[in-house]
C-alpha cells in the first residue's frame, strides 16, 4: 500500500490505454462512423485523465481532458473525423505517451510542451477553460466508474462482488495496522477494487472506526467474512454483495478489452522482474546440467533402484523445465501492436497505399527472443513499403489494386516460430540483384550467371547491400537486409527469402521457442563430440562411401531426388585424425537457411537437451560454432553452428 | 604475512613461463587451477588451446607461451592454469608452473624496455626486482584483449 505501487500499476495501465488509443484510432481512421469506437476512444481518455489526476500527473490529466473533449464532439455528431483530425489526435497520444513515461520516476516532465498539440485538437469553444478544476473533482467519480466497469466485467464472467464494511473497537490502537491486515486478508480471495476512506486516509489513520472496501472474488461471502472477524480489533464485519449494484451500471457492455482487464486484475497474478526469472532459468539449467550427471552415474552403477529415482527426477524436471519456460513466454502482440502506427505514418510519408493485416499475434516465444525481435521487424516492415510496394499509380497501371497489402504473421510450428512480412508488391528482381552484385565486384560475370534467383535473393543478406533506386529516409542508410539476418542468427534463427517479380515478397523468419535450452543431436567426429541444434535438422542417413558423388568438385549426395552439397566436418572442422577407412558413413541433413545440406560424421550419439552457455572471449567468433555445452560427465561439445560452418 | 594492503606495494601471483619469473597482479587473478582436459574449439586464434569447463563455466584457455612467442611445450603435470579475471570476463592463461605471491615496493618495477629476451614487449608492463632475481610484470588487459 505504498505509492511507489500505484505508480508501477498507473505506469502499466496507462500504458494499456495508451495502446488502446493508438489501435482503435486507427481503426476509426477506416471506419468514421463508427459510435462504438468512438466510445471506446472518449473512455480510454477519460480514465486516463481520472488515472492521472489521482496520481497528480497534471499534464497528462489536461491533455486527456482535452482529447476527450475533442472526440465528445465526434461523439454527438459535431464533427466527422477526418484523416487531420486523427493526426492531431495521434500526436497528442504520442506526447501522452512521453508523459506517461518520463512520470516512471513519480514526476512527469514538466519541460514537455502540450499547447501546440492541445490547440490542434478541436473543441466547442466554451470547453477551452483550463481543465484543472473539474479534473480534480472527477478523480473522484472517476475511479468510481472504472470500478464500477471492471466489476461489471467480473461479474460477466461468474465472479462475485462484495462490499464489506468494517467495524474495528472503539479506541482500538494501530488502526491503520487492523485495516492493512484485512487487506491482506482479502487480497487474497481476490481483487479490492475501492476503499472508502480512500487507501491514503486509511494508512493515515484518518477514519473513526469504520470503513468499507468493495471486492471482486471468486470467494463466498461467508468466506470473506470468516477471514476478517477474526483479525485483532475487528469488532463487526457487514458483508453486502455487490450484484444488483452491477446490474445497474447505466454503461454500455463492457467491451472485450475491459473484460480483459478484468481477468488480468483477478486472475490473481503477480508481476515478476525478468531478472528473477533469468535467475530461476538459470537455476533450471543448472539442475538439467545436474540430472545429467546423475543419469550417467546411475547408467555407470547399474542401479535399477538409482535408475528408478533418476527417471522419476527427469519427469519432475522436465515438468519444471516446461513451467519456467512457460512463465517466461510472452505474446509476439507487445511488438507487433506498435507497428499499425508506424506503417500509417511510413505509408502516407511515402504516398502509398497499405492494408496493414496482423495475424497470430497471439503466438508466444521466450520473453528475450521478443526483446530482439522488433528492430529487424521494422526494418523488414519498412523495406516492403519502401522497396515492395508500388505507388498507387504503378499499381494500378499493373493492374493490381490500388491499395497494397502488407500481411504480418506468426505461427508455431514444432520448436520453432515462424513469423512472416508478406507484400504483394514488384518483387525481387534477380537479374538486378546480380547486376548490381557484379557492378560492385561481389561477384564475377560468370559466378553470377550460374547463380539462381534464391542464391541472388541471398546476395541482399551481405553487407551494404541495397537494391533502392535512391536511399530514402524511410529504409535508412547502410543497415541493409544483412543485420536483420544477422541478428536473427545470433538468435539461433534463421531468415528466409521467397519471392515472385510482380507479384510479392515474403521474409519468413524462423526461430526457436527458447534460447535457454536446446535439443540437439550430438555427433562424433574423429575423438570430438559437436552438438547440432535439431531445429535445423531434416533427417539423418547412413550411406556407403560410393553413393557420394563429386559434382562441380564439391563432394555431393543424392536426396529426396535433387543433389546437395556434403560437407565433411573432419575437414571443416579441422579434425585431427587419420582418415576413416569405414565404408558406411553417417550424413545429418540440415537446412541452411531454405537450402539442405549434408554433414558427414562419423557416428551418431544420440538426441539430448542441453544448456547453451556462451563460449567466451577469442573463441566466441569462430565461425562454425556457435556455443558450448556442458555434458553430464563434465566434458564440453560444442555447439554447430550451420550458417557460418564453410 | 599481513593481509592489508599497503598502498606503496603491489601484490602479484608468480608463475613460470620458460625458466623465468612472469607475474600478475593479484586483483586480477580469480583462481589457480591444476591442468584439466581441453576442448578444441576450431578456428580458434592459434594461442588459445581450447575451452574448460570451469565449475559449470565455459572458459577459453590462452597458452601463455605461445601467446607472448615463446617455444611451445608438450603439457605436464606440473602446468597450471591461471583463471584471470578481465572485463568481468574469465579467461584461462596455460603456465609452465606456479610459484608464489609476492608484495613488491611500487619502486622496484621498471619499465619493460630492460627487459631483454623474446617475449613479445606488447604485453609487458615492467619488471620487478625481487631479492636478486627478476619477475617480469604482465599486462593482463592486453593479453586478454582478442584485439591485440
Amino acid at each position: 500500500m505504498e505509492m511507489s505501487q500505484y505508480l508501477e500499476m498507473f505506469m502499466e495501465e496507462a500504458k494499456e490505454h495508451i495502446q488502446t488509443l493508438n489501435t482503435s484510432l486507427l481503426y476509426l481512421e477506416q471506419n468514421p462512423h463508427d459510435k462504438e469506437v468512438v466510445g471506446e476512444l472518449f473512455r480510454a481518455a477519460h480514465t486516463l485523465k481520472g488515472m492521472a489526476a489521482t496520481m497528480g500527473f497534471e499534464r497528462t490529466a489536461q491533455l486527456t481532458h482535452r482529447m476527450e473533449s475533442s472526440l465528445d464532439l465526434v461523439r454527438q455528431d459535431k464533427l466527422t473525423p477526418d484523416s487531420n483530425f486523427i493526426t492531431a489526435l495521434l500526436r497528442a497520444v504520442d506526447v501522452l505517451e512521453e508523459l506517461v513515461e518520463s512520470a516512471a520516476d513519480g514526476q512527469e516532465d514538466q519541460s514537455l510542451s502540450i499547447e501546440p498539440i492541445m490547440a490542434a485538437l478541436p473543441v466547442l469553444a466554451d470547453a477551452t477553460q483550463p481543465a484543472k478544476m473539474e479534473v480534480a473533482a472527477a478523480a473522484i467519480s472517476e475511479l468510481d466508474e472504472h470500478a464500477r466497469l471492471v466489476l461489471d466485467a467480473a461479474v460477466k464472467q461468474g465472479m462475485r462482488g462484495y462490499r464489506l464494511d468494517v467495524r474495528l473497537a472503539p479506541g482500538a490502537l494501530l488502526k491503520s495496522a487492523r485495516a492493512y491486515m484485512v487487506f491482506q486478508r482479502l487480497e487474497q480471495h481476490g481483487e479490492i477494487i475501492h476503499a472508502e476512506p480512500g487507501v491514503p486516509d486509511l494508512e493515515e489513520e484518518r477514519f473513526d472506526d469504520e470503513f468499507s472496501l468493495w471486492v471482486i472474488t471468486d470467494s463466498s461471502g461467508e468466506a470473506l467474512q470468516d477471514e476478517v472477524e477474526n483479525i485483532v480489533d475487528v469488532r463487526e464485519v457487514t458483508v453486502v454483495p455487490l450484484a444488483g449494484v452491477a446490474g445497474q451500471t447505466t454503461l454500455a457492455e463492457p467491451s472485450q478489452e475491459l473484460a480483459h482487464v478484468a481477468r488480468l486484475r483477478t486472475g490473481k497474478s503477480v508481476r515478476v522482474d525478468i531478472s528473477r526469472l533469468d535467475r530461476l532459468m538459470n537455476l533450471v539449467s543448472e539442475l538439467v546440467i545436474t540430472r545429467t550427471r546423475l543419469t550417467q552415474i546411475s547408467r555407470d552403477l547399474g542401479s535399477t533402484v538409482l535408475a528408478d529415482t533418476t527417471a522419476s527426477l527427469n519427469r519432475i524436471l522436465l515438468e519444471l523445465q516446461d513451467e519456467v519456460m512457460q512463465v517466461r513466454m510472452v505474446a509476439v502482440e507487445q511488438i507487433f501492436n506498435r507497428f499499425p502506427r508506424m506503417i500509417r505514418d511510413l505509408s502516407q510519408q511515402l504516398g502509398k497505399e497499405v492494408d496493414f493485416i496482423i495475424s497470430g499475434q497471439e503466438t508466444e516465444l521466450d520473453r528475450t527472443i521478443v526483446d530482439e525481435i522488433g528492430e529487424p521487424l521494422i526494418h523488414l516492415l519498412r523495406n516492403a513499403l519502401d522497396h515492395g510496394i508500388e505507388a498507387p499509380a504503378e499499381r494500378e497501371r499493373v493492374g493490381k489494386p490500388a491499395v497494397g497489402q502488407l500481411r504480418l504473421s506468426a505461427y508455431h510450428r514444432g520448436e520453432s516460430v515462424f513469423i512472416e512480412v508478406q507484400d504483394d508488391g514488384r518483387g525481387i528482381d534477380a537479374t538486378r540483384v546480380k547486376q548490381k552484385a557484379v557492378e560492385r565486384g561481389l561477384l564475377t560475370e560468370d559466378e553470377a550467371n550460374a547463380l539462381d534467383d534464391e542464391g541472388a535473393y541471398k546476395l541482399l543478406f551481405q553487407s551494404g547491400f541495397s537494391t533502392a533506386e535512391q536511399v530514402s529516409d524511410v529504409s535508412g542508410r547502410g543497415v541493409g537486409l544483412d543485420a536483420v539476418a544477422s541478428k536473427i542468427a545470433s538468435l539461433g534463427g534463421r531468415t528466409l527469402i521467397h519471392s515472385e517479380l510482380g507479384v510479392g515478397t515474403t521474409f519468413t523468419i524462423v526461430l526457436p521457442l527458447t534460447l535457454a535450452i536446446m535439443a540437439t543431436l550430438q555427433v562424433r567426429v574423429g575423438d570430438e563430440r559437436y552438438a547440432i541444434p535439431l531445429s535445423v535438422v531434416d533427417q539423418t542417413a547412413l550411406l556407403k562411401r560410393r553413393d557420394l558423388t563429386i559434382v562441380q568438385h564439391r563432394l555431393s549426395m543424392s536426396y529426396q531426388g535433387q543433389t546437395i552439397p556434403v560437407v565433411d566436418l573432419r575437414q571443416a572442422l579441422e579434425v585431427d585424425a587419420p582418415n576413416s577407412p569405414a565404408e558406411d558413413v553417417y550424413i545429418v541433413v540440415v537446412y541452411r537457411g531454405r537450402r539442405l545440406l549434408g554433414l558427414m560424421v562419423d557416428e551418431l550419439l544420440g538426441q539430448e537437451e542441453v544448456v547453451v552457455k556462451p563460449l567466451g572471449p577469442f573463441v566466441d567468433r569462430c565461425p562454425g560454432v556457435s556455443g558450448a555445452t556442458i555434458l553430464g560427465d563434465g566434458s564440453i561439445a560444442l555447439i554447430l553452428d550451420v550458417m557460418s560452418i564453410v | 604475512m599481513s593481509a592489508a594492503s599497503n598502498e606503496s606495494e603491489v601484490r602479484l601471483v608468480v608463475f613460470r613461463l620458460a625458466d623465468e619469473d612472469y607475474a600478475l597482479p593479484i586483483e586480477g587473478v580469480h583462481s589457480v587451477e591444476r591442468i584439466m582436459p581441453t576442448t578444441r574449439v576450431p578456428r580458434a586464434p592459434h594461442f588459445v588451446d581450447g575451452v574448460i569447463n570451469l565449475r559449470g563455466e565455459v572458459v577459453p584457455v590462452i597458452n601463455l607461451r605461445r601467446r607472448l612467442g615463446l617455444p611451445a611445450i608438450e603439457n605436464n603435470e606440473d602446468m597450471h592454469i591461471v583463471i584471470a579475471l578481465a572485463q568481468e570476463q574469465l579467461v584461462g592463461l596455460l603456465v609452465d608452473e606456479i610459484s608464489h605471491v609476492l608484495s613488491l615496493p611500487k619502486t622496484a618495477i621498471q619499465p619493460a624496455e630492460q627487459v631483454i629476451g623474446e617475449t613479445n614487449r606488447n604485453f609487458l608492463r615492467g619488471v620487478g626486482k625481487w631479492e636478486d632475481s627478476l619477475v617480469v610484470l604482465l599486462d593482463l588487459e592486453r593479453v586478454v584483449d582478442p584485439e591485440m
